[in-house]
């Protein structure tokens, strides 16, 4: 049953004549096959957590205490240290934990005029976001000066540190503790600390920085570099896509043309050419290799797109919503896009995984600036012995990718009707 | 399909210039002067005169001088002349090209040997045709016995066990494990100091004998070749049980069964050989990308080959270097896409290309 | 930091080590040469092949146009001076001259050639070559600028008879004889004479080259000839059959080029190269190795070439003014943060250069205090180095206007301008990275604000050129004699045109101290003259002097005669048993 604006699937009938149920969609249906994997579960958990522990890293590692009572003054100086664009980053993350409640508020009110409760839920997310950070950006100045905390922990009545309170940069006084292997096994070190002491779980770098407190904030460039850098991917893809393949023609042949040539040069070095050659003052190195990682990287979107559209092309409902008026813009975005998100969410985790590769990569060519697993990853290789340095980043990124490879392998099973449990 | 040929050949033009015109574009427009750069960071300390005059040589001989067109600042080139400097560079490249004349590197300036990017590909060529062929065949070699394997036992142990391993290999960094190998495995370093840490000859390879030479080489071209197959190997093992086992489920294969015939004639003689296909056009299509992505294997056992030689121009800004390699990839990228649809449509029948 | 590691900047992966040295070699004083007594080797001692290595290929091998230290290395072997300074005593003795003269007023110095002197090519050494290689510095057509400038008070060079020359100065300098004899090899005319005439621009239509672009291959007097350089992999020298001094002990001295300090050590340990330097870090890595004192031995020596490490304060800022014409002009301000001594030494004391002395460098090293080598009569015996000392520098820092004046964490001046400055550095480097972000923190826990900024060596060049910073880190390398002239660095003279005193550091009393010693001949009257600068140096602390680099050299223990002098150590003066010998030199070592 058609208006021209819904795509329900028809309810079902049983055997017995009695509707089975409320109806299904494409996406509860691969949604409900990926439950029933463990392995895309687990890596889903994974990579959960680990943005979880990136956004509250300041929390489990730093000078900077949570709380600390002085004179009988109680401040939470950790609140007033978090920069801006950790604020949005954990509204955001809650946000997105809530999703589900918001679909399910929006639900009713969606299905009544026919659109997509899911897209309504994240749109008013979206909203919310912005205007979060609008606020924060335009009035606040996060405090960056030292606080002395950790020396002065003494004149403090109550001090809560974060988990493993040392100064997440180190200065001199850090130094002594160079290159220690991890605490806990204290036969190694035994100067430096007692075993089982969990002062630096996972040991300190090459200048007293402590390692688990860098995997963490390197947590971060490497959940950066594969949301950002896949997400502006994802957009030039998708868009380009469903240009190609809702207007076709010479705009086609074009595009196609555009994205044989990006795919014919060998990607890294289209990336090392743009990275050498975007000055500094057009863009902070932090994000260069972000953006270039996207801007190289849409083609394989942009191929499943274009061929989804072009699928779908023919097909009845579409020529029946074009005949009764529907705007293009509108097919595309609840149509053609929704169904042909499944494969390109394979890909995309796929790219993902690809992207923190190609940070190794170049960190390993000396390209990257921004402290991150890479840069870890490369200093660490140069002292094999000091291997706690390398065994750790290089988990961390093994770790990572074979989560993203695992749920993209399961977001394909998912999609596959013959695999379905 | 003699015509269909044709007209990708043909299509393959445009899309090469299209290639390389970015390329140059990028590099062309960027902001900043690569020949100074260049000239500064060999030399240091440059007479001034001396600086200049090399200067202008080079970029005279590579067209990278920008000339007023039409600017009403004689002294100043503007955003839209540079535009036009550039195409016009590119098509100086091309008619150059074309006569066999591919620029100098900018960066073997002060050196004794060939200038040519031509000669300075072919001398890495070979480094670089030997190790990534011996890589892919014993990808090939490797990868379809286990994704055959895999493919039969599907769902045991063998099945499960092989696609953690698999995936595991496939999310080890190159420079994680070139590094563990070198370490490990090479002399000099800790552990087992079987193989050699550097180069792909030994020294005094000129004098060896042909079989000498063949184990020297070879023996020096283990740990690497081991650190270019391992990631390509994962895909293509993964790759094979997915194609083997659609056709295992496919009906041609139950009528076969039904048939009747042993089971050992159906899985090697009609399944395997049908989803031996998207295998070999995968392989065919990853040539390319062995070749342009070896840089790491090539940085950390100190091997002279080719992807060095891009990377490096590309981090130099190194034109005609930067140039030639685009051509040489671009091409073998079209080509490898060509075969593929090629060996497709001869495998399969119902593909038509006409 | 690291010592003389070079790249070609072939790669940027390169540029990881390029830094320091590069700056040590293209920006330094010129290493000038010093050699060990020769010994007399019977038929036993002679033969084998000594292997080096570098770690980047030099850009060519001309002994006048070359520009970095891989070329320094190999020409040492293939070219000879006037004079060379004793690696031992630090005086200087004559080499291709027998003796030399200095007249009364110090203005002429006359050098009398050895007879028996000659080229590889049989030729004998005369006048006319000393004055054509005195020629080719000079010429502006020639790309030798970092000699020429040693050579700019010089006059004219004249040939007396065959084997006589005079050199004639425009001013007393002490380092008259040095400055002659013992900056630029001496090439043969004969041979060169047309590569210098032709017009570059016509060089190719004649087919011959011009001087600027002659590689390798090159004639000189040395002990060894040049036999191959096979790009990227290896340099070759062999022995020169008509050598006209005492013969070296080895028959081939090659070296490899190897990219990776890691690579070069395991090719060291696996018993592929005899002599390697290497970094702090792989000193401590290897000295507990089992084979240590067996089959090789670790050297770590201070020698006047070693240089030091450290941190330039821009003491002016620049602005450029165009005026209506299109003419600019530099004008000059005095910085609005460095300019004051008591700022300079505030970081001074903000930085504690013995923590980073045990902990970064493996106490390989010292804390360098002023421009001159601990080990020189130059440096005076008292002067002790600021202590890290946040109090002091709070202290200072407060005095020079610099106050936390609104609680909120920061420095500010009475103006309110927060305390904030841009801190330049060469990118790629890791002990750079390392320094930086230690410091950074440090520094932010005080209160001062800094942002590092990395840029590619070609951009860094153009700032420090055009004094376009706040602060840089960076590195000299020294001279190889034991004094060393502060002019090039600290004169006011040495500001403008490019010299080499980028943070502009400009003093009156400095400048009389340096242009009276220079031109003191008597050794104790120069030696407190140049005390007194160096205490000066110290207290208003243009610079934050770090490290005093020390060298450090993997040598395999079948080598013999290797010594520590007080100036370094001299390959030449080396030799191997012939049961160490590999191979007979054909084309293995």
């Amino acid at each position: 049953m058609t208006d021209g604006r819904t795509t329900r699937v028809a309810t079902s009938v049983t055997p017995g004549g009695e509707p089975a149920g409320p109806p299904r969609t494409y996406g509860s249906i691969v949604w409900g096959q990926l439950k029933k994997r463990p392995s895309a579960m687990v890596s889903l958990a994974f990579i959960v957590l680990l943005a979880l522990a990136a956004i509250l890293a300041p929390f489990i590692g730093g000078e900077v205490p949570i709380r600390w009572v002085e004179g009988g003054e109680a401040s939470w100086p950790i609140f007033r240290c978090l920069t801006n664009g950790e604020y949005v980053a954990m509204v955001a993350f809650l946000l997105g934990a809530l999703l589900p409640i918001t679909i399910r508020l929006v639900r009713p009110g969606a299905e009544q005029v026919g659109a997509s409760p899911m897209l309504r839920a994240l749109a008013i997310h979206a909203a919310v976001l912005a205007v979060v950070a609008g606020l924060l950006f335009g009035m606040r100045e996060p405090e960056r000066s030292y606080g002395f905390y950790l020396e002065r922990a003494d004149e403090a009545e109550t001090a809560w540190f974060p988990l493993i309170a040392y100064p997440r940069n180190p200065g001199f006084s850090e130094l002594p503790f160079k290159e220690q292997p991890p605490s806990w096994l204290g036969w190694l070190a035994p100067e430096s600390y007692p075993p089982g002491s969990w002062a630096h779980p996972l040991g300190t770098g090459r200048i007293g920085d402590d390692v688990l407190i860098r995997i963490l904030y390197g947590a971060r460039t490497a959940l950066n570099i594969g949301f950002v850098a896949v997400g502006i991917s994802l957009a030039i893809g998708v868009l380009l896509g469903a240009i190609s393949g809702n207007f076709g023609g010479w705009v086609d042949l074009v595009l196609m043309r555009v994205a044989e040539i990006v795919m014919s040069i060998p990607r890294l070095i289209l990336i090392i050419i743009m990275i050498t050659v975007i000055p500094e003052r057009w863009i902070p190195p932090i994000w260069t290799v972000v953006l270039v990682l996207g801007v190289t990287g849409w083609t394989g979107t942009y191929r499943l797109m274009r061929a989804e559209l072009f699928r779908i092309r023919g097909e009845d409902y579409m020529t029946a919503a074009r005949a009764l008026g529907v705007r293009t813009g509108r097919l595309l975005i609840r149509h053609a896009i929704p169904n042909g998100l499944a494969p390109i969410l394979v890909g995309a985790t796929f790219g993902i995984a690809g992207a923190v590769f190609l940070e190794v990569t170049l960190a390993f060519l000396g390209l990257v600036q921004t402290p991150s697993w890479g840069m870890m990853l490369n200093d660490g290789r140069q002292h094999l012995e000091y291997w706690w340095l390398w065994v750790t980043s290089g988990s961390a990124i093994f770790l990572t990718v074979f989560a993203y490879n695992l749920l993209g392998e399961g977001i394909r099973d998912a999609i596959d009707p013959r695999l379905r449990i | 399909m003699r015509t269909y040929i044709l007209k990708r050949l043909l299509l393959m033009v445009p899309t090469l210039v299209g290639i390389t015109l970015l390329t140059y574009a990028i590099v062309r427009l960027a902001p900043g002067d690569p020949v100074g750069a260049m000239i500064r960071m060999q030399a240091g300390n440059v007479n001034p005169r001396v600086f200049e005059r090399e200067a202008d040589r080079i970029r005279q001989r590579l067209g990278l001088k920008d000339y007023n067109f039409w600017g009403a600042d004689p002294d100043r080139i503007d955003a839209a002349e540079k535009i036009v400097n550039a195409f016009y560079g590119y098509g100086r490249w091309v008619w150059h090209m074309a006569q066999g004349d591919f620029g100098e590197s900018m960066q073997q300036r002060t050196t004794e040997g060939s200038k040519d990017p031509l000669d300075l590909y072919v001398e890495r060529a070979h480094v670089s045709v030997i190790l990534n062929l011996i890589a892919e065949v014993l990808i090939f070699l490797i990868a379809v016995p286990v994704g055959l394997m895999a493919a039969r036992y599907s769902g045991r142990l063998f099945d499960r066990g092989s696609t953690i391993v698999l995936l595991g290999l496939w999310s080890l960094p190159q420079v994680l494990a070139g590094t563990l190998l070198l370490s490990l495995l090479a002399r000099g370093g800790i552990g087992l100091e079987g193989f050699p840490y550097a180069g792909l000859h030994g020294a005094g390879a000129e004098t060896m004998g042909w079989g000498e030479w063949f184990v020297d080489t070879l023996w020096h071209a283990t740990l690497p070749v081991l650190c270019l197959v391992y990631g390509g190997l994962a895909y293509l093992a993964k790759l094979g049980r997915a194609s083997l086992l659609e056709n295992l489920r496919a009906d041609y294969v139950r009528t076969a069964r039904a048939k009747g015939l042993p089971e050992r004639r159906v899985v090697y003689h009609h399944a395997l050989r049908n989803s031996l296909l998207p295998m070999i056009t995968t392989m065919v299509m990853m040539l390319p990308m062995l070749l342009g992505g070896s840089v790491v294997v090539e940085r950390i056992f100190t091997i002279p080959g080719m992807g060095n030689l891009f990377v490096g121009a590309a981090m130099q800004r190194d034109l005609a270097v930067i140039m030639f390699g685009t051509l040489v990839y671009g091409t073998l990228a079209l080509l490898s896409l060509l075969l593929a649809d090629i060996l497709y449509a001869w495998a399969d029948p119902r593909i038509r290309y006409d | 930091m690291t010592d003389q590691r070079l790249t070609t900047g072939r790669t940027a992966w390169g540029w990881a080590v390029f830094a320091f040295a590069a700056a040590a070699a293209a920006m330094c004083a010129l290493i000038a040469r010093s050699r060990a007594e020769i010994p007399d080797f019977n038929r036993e001692q002679m033969g084998g092949t000594l292997r080096r290595c570098f770690s980047a290929e030099p850009q060519n091998l001309n002994p006048i146009t070359g520009k970095d230290l891989y070329e320094r290395y190999v020409n040492d072997y293939v070219f000879q001076r006037l004079l060379q300074y004793n690696v031992e005593t630090g005086d200087l003795e004559g080499v291709l001259a027998e003796r030399w003269d200095i007249s009364d007023d110090g203005l002429e110095v006359t050098f009398h050639l050895r007879p028996e002197a000659c080229f590889s090519d049989g030729h004998p050494v005369t006048a006319e070559d000393v004055v054509f290689s005195y020629n080719l510095v000079r010429n502006e057509e020639i790309d030798a600028r970092s000699m020429a400038s040693y050579l700019s008070k010089c006059e004219r060079c004249e040939a007396l008879d065959a084997h006589t020359v005079r050199f004639v100065w425009k001013e007393k300098y002490f380092k008259v004889a040095e400055s002659a004899g013992n900056i630029f090899a001496i090439l043969p005319k004969h041979l060169y004479e047309k590569h210098v005439e032709v017009d570059p621009e016509e060089a190719e239509a004649k087919g011959i080259k011009h001087f600027n672009d002659l590689v390798q291959d090159f004639v000189g007097t040395g002990p060894y000839v040049f036999k191959s350089w096979k790009t990227g992999r290896l340099i070759t020298l062999v022995r020169n059959p008509r050598y006209w001094g005492k013969p070296r002990a080895f028959d081939r001295i090659t070296f490899q080029i190897i990219t990776e300090e890691q690579a070069s050590v395991q090719a060291f340990l696996s018993g592929d190269l005899d002599y390697v330097p290497i970094t702090q870090e792989w000193r401590d890595k290897l000295k507990d190795h089992a084979a240590r004192g067996k089959a090789f031995e670790i050297y770590v020596y201070s020698s006047p070439a070693g240089g030091y490490s450290y941190i330039g304060w821009n003491s002016a800022q620049y602005e450029t003014l165009v005026s209506p014409d299109g003419k600019t002009q530099r004008i000059e301000h005095p910085h609005p943060i460095f300019s004051d001594w008591r700022v300079r030494r505030a970081m001074t004391h903000l930085v504690d250069r013995r923590a980073l002395l045990k902990y970064l460098y493996y106490d390989i090293g010292k804390v360098a205090t002023g421009p001159f080598w601990s080990q020189s009569p130059q440096y005076p015996p008292d002067v002790q180095p600021w202590p890290y000392d946040r109090a002091e520098a709070m202290r200072l820092l407060a005095e020079a206007g610099w106050k936390d004046r609104d609680g909120d964490g920061w420095l500010e001046n009475e103006a309110g301008k927060r305390f904030v400055f841009e801190w330049t550095m060469p990118s790629g480097h890791q002990q750079t990275m390392d320094l930086a972000r230690i410091i950074k923190e440090e520094l932010r826990r005080a209160g001062i604000e800094v942002e590092a900024k990395f840029v590619d060596w070609p951009v860094f060049v153009l700032t420090l050129d055009r004094r376009d910073f706040d602060a840089v880190i960076l590195a000299w390398g020294g001279s190889g004699a034991l004094e060393h002239d502060p002019y090039q660095i600290w004169h006011t003279d040495a500001i403008a045109d490019q010299g080499h005193n980028f943070v502009s550091f400009r003093n009156a009393k400095a400048d009389r101290l340096i242009e009276e010693a220079r031109s003191e001949m008597d050794d104790a009257r120069r030696t407190r003259l140049f005390r007194a600068f160096h205490h000066l140096v110290h207290d208003l602390q243009p610079y934050t002097f770090f490290i005093e680099r020390e060298s450090l050299r993997l040598v395999r223990t079948r080598l013999r005669n290797v010594k520590v002098h007080k100036l370094g150590m001299d390959p030449e003066e080396w030799w191997i048993p012939r049961e160490h010998r590999l191979g007979d030199g054909a084309g293995t070592p």
